[in-house]
């Protein structure tokens, strides 16, 4: 987000100030629209890193309804040695399709956002 | 097009697991342990039951629920942080600002260090064989760009 601001070119905003606007209403009606795709880049991050996280949530969530899949499956479903691994992989797949199916189609924006230059 | 036939071993590798994944799922209970028939393919025939068990004895609609809110919360939490926060760091004169975003930047490559490093450093054409190589590498390029700008 932070290179993306960066390479936005400051020119833009201060033609909006000449024009009369406040620094506010600059970062508001151009600074954010043109930013758009610097916040879907890092809305597939944070998406990334929240379904990826699994200490936080295996540490605060105890009730078995409050659980997260990541969570919630290996728990529920491995009870000693026991692996109900047909439901576990069913269970994997059945988030696992959507997630990616839906990174399919952000993939290209994915790569951007870890190759593009500056950080 | 011919040339993409040289994949064919890491496809294969890649999606080895998700097309266990599969059969697995939709395999009979003692199938799953029994030495008989192929291991790769069903000779039972395919079932639900597995999809039956999750949705009728775990809690697995609720944990899609919670899965979903919680990524939407953190979704929404970063953007409100993040984007004033990058504003702040790229556009407004603040005394150590540049030092501030290298130090972000680093604690992002330290977590993700490997995926992170790997392609930057093979997006740039660098052949740094060591990992110490690799990682003052990075630094020094991520240096780099933030006092280019």
């Amino acid at each position: 987000m932070f290179g993306f601001l960066r390479g936005l070119p400051p020119e833009i905003e201060e033609a909006a100030w000449v024009d009369g606007c406040g620094r506010l209403r600059a970062i508001l009606h151009v600074v954010l629209p043109l930013s758009r795709p610097g916040m879907a880049t890092l809305t597939i991050f944070a998406f990334t890193l929240a379904m990826q996280e699994y200490l936080y949530a295996v540490v605060m969530a105890a009730p078995v309804d409050q659980k997260v899949i990541t969570v919630g499956l290996p728990t529920m479903l491995i009870r000693g040695d026991i692996f109900f691994w047909g439901a576990l992989m069913a269970g994997g797949l059945l988030v696992g399709v959507p997630a990616a199916a839906l990174f399919g189609v952000v993939v290209d924006r994915f790569i951007h956002g870890l190759t593009a230059p500056g950080p | 097009m011919w040339i993409y036939a040289g994949l064919t071993p890491f496809v294969v590798f890649a999606l080895f697991p998700v097309f266990w994944m599969i059969i697995t799922a939709f395999k009979h209970e003692r199938e799953l342990y029994s030495m008989r028939g192929v291991p790769f393919w069903f000779y039972e025939g395919p079932t639900l039951d597995h999809f039956r068990l999750l949705f009728t004895q775990t809690w697995f609609g609720s944990w899609v629920a919670n899965t979903a809110s919680v990524s939407a919360c953190v979704v929404g939490i970063t953007l409100i942080t993040a984007v004033p926060a990058a504003y702040a760091l790229a556009r407004l004169r603040l005394p150590g600002a540049t030092n501030t975003a290298i130090v972000i930047f680093l604690t992002y490559l330290v977590r993700r260090s490997f995926s992170s490093c790997r392609s930057r450093t093979s997006s740039a054409g660098s052949a740094c064989s060591t990992h110490g190589g690799r990682w003052s590498s990075c630094i020094r390029r991520s240096r780099f760009r933030l006092r280019r700008g």
